[in-house]
């Protein structure tokens, strides 16, 4: 039997064509939670219980607990930062749980950029607009955001899978409806 | 307001042991070129290049990344920051870079400008 290598797991930053910073984001966050290594699964694990209940799935009981010491906006970021595995699941995750009155748009805004994700969330931010909502924090951010080269948008998912799309119901076409936080 | 010379001086502010950082980009050639254009100071954060060597010393200096949060906590109004560090992988560079890189001379020649600019000085810790 001839034994390959094994590929190494793609990074988003990879995927989009673009490089990933040393996010003291991420350190800070591995370190305050315990996380470490498992830092993207206990990020997706808190942004479920913080209301992305779309993406509800059984966790690892054996990671750590939420930490209410860290932001939504905080969340949301690290879920999308370019070092993070490429699994479209973080990003619709952070979609979700940022769809929320509770996050603050100007905040997350200087964040996105301080970590380098305003490709990611500008991609969300349009998508929403697409769906036809002129919801928070997504609007802000596509005033604000500066959009930012990257190779690849086409690698991040498509505008239908942040929303739920009912298409023809008895009642007539449905709209597509944004998924927004679970408060 | 030289923005550059301002965060470094208030991240030096927060570290308790000196910190070496490679600059590079806007806020290089606004501290370390006399002659950079006017805005390059007006830049909004500072960039910095890790040598693959200093990667992990650097995630473990629990000192460095506190500094670093209190440093973009203090700058959040003036909407500055300093968090974009690349490693040396992830940016394009000549093979001999670390033996490229401008030390002591910029950094004399910097102590003089901003003497003669009547500015604070140059950051003590960052090296």
């Amino acid at each position: 039997m001839e034994l390959k290598e094994q590929a190494p797991a793609t990074t988003l930053a990879r995927k989009l064509g673009d490089t990933a910073h040393v996010s003291g984001l991420a350190i800070r966050l591995a370190r305050l939670n315990g996380a470490g290594d498992r830092l993207p699964e206990w990020l997706l694990k808190a942004a479920v219980e913080r209301g992305a209940k779309h993406y509800q799935r059984e966790f690892d009981p054996a990671l750590p607990p939420d930490n209410p010491t860290i932001s939504d906006e905080e969340i949301g970021v690290a879920l999308c930062l370019g070092q993070m595995p490429d699994e479209p699941w973080l990003i619709r995750a952070a979609a979700q749980l940022l769809s929320s009155p509770r996050v603050d748009p100007q905040r997350l805004a200087r964040l996105a950029e301080m970590e380098r994700v305003e490709p990611v969330l500008l991609h969300i931010a349009t998508a929403c607009g697409q769906v036809g909502e002129a919801l928070e924090p997504w609007a802000t951010l596509r005033r604000q955001l500066h959009p930012r080269r990257i190779v690849r948008t086409d690698a991040l998912p498509h505008w239908t899978r942040f929303a739920i799309l009912s298409g023809l119901t008895r009642d007539g076409y449905a709209p597509p409806e944004w998924l927004i936080r679970r408060e | 307001m030289n923005n550059p010379l301002f965060i470094l001086q208030t991240l030096d502010r927060h570290l308790d042991h000196p910190v070496e950082l490679t600059l590079y980009g806007r806020a290089a050639l606004a501290l370390g070129f006399p002659a950079h254009e006017p805005r390059h100071e007006t830049t909004q954060d500072v960039d910095a290049i890790i040598p693959l060597a200093q990667l992990d010393p650097l995630r473990a200096d629990e000192q460095f990344w506190d500094a670093r949060d209190a440093t973009n906590a203090e700058l959040a109004e003036r909407g500055l920051y300093l968090t974009h560090l690349f490693t040396e992988a992830d940016v394009f560079l000549l093979p001999d870079w670390l033996d490229r890189r401008e030390r002591k001379r910029r950094a004399d020649r910097m102590n003089r400008m901003v003497r003669m600019n009547k500015q604070s000085a140059w950051p003590q810790k960052i090296l």
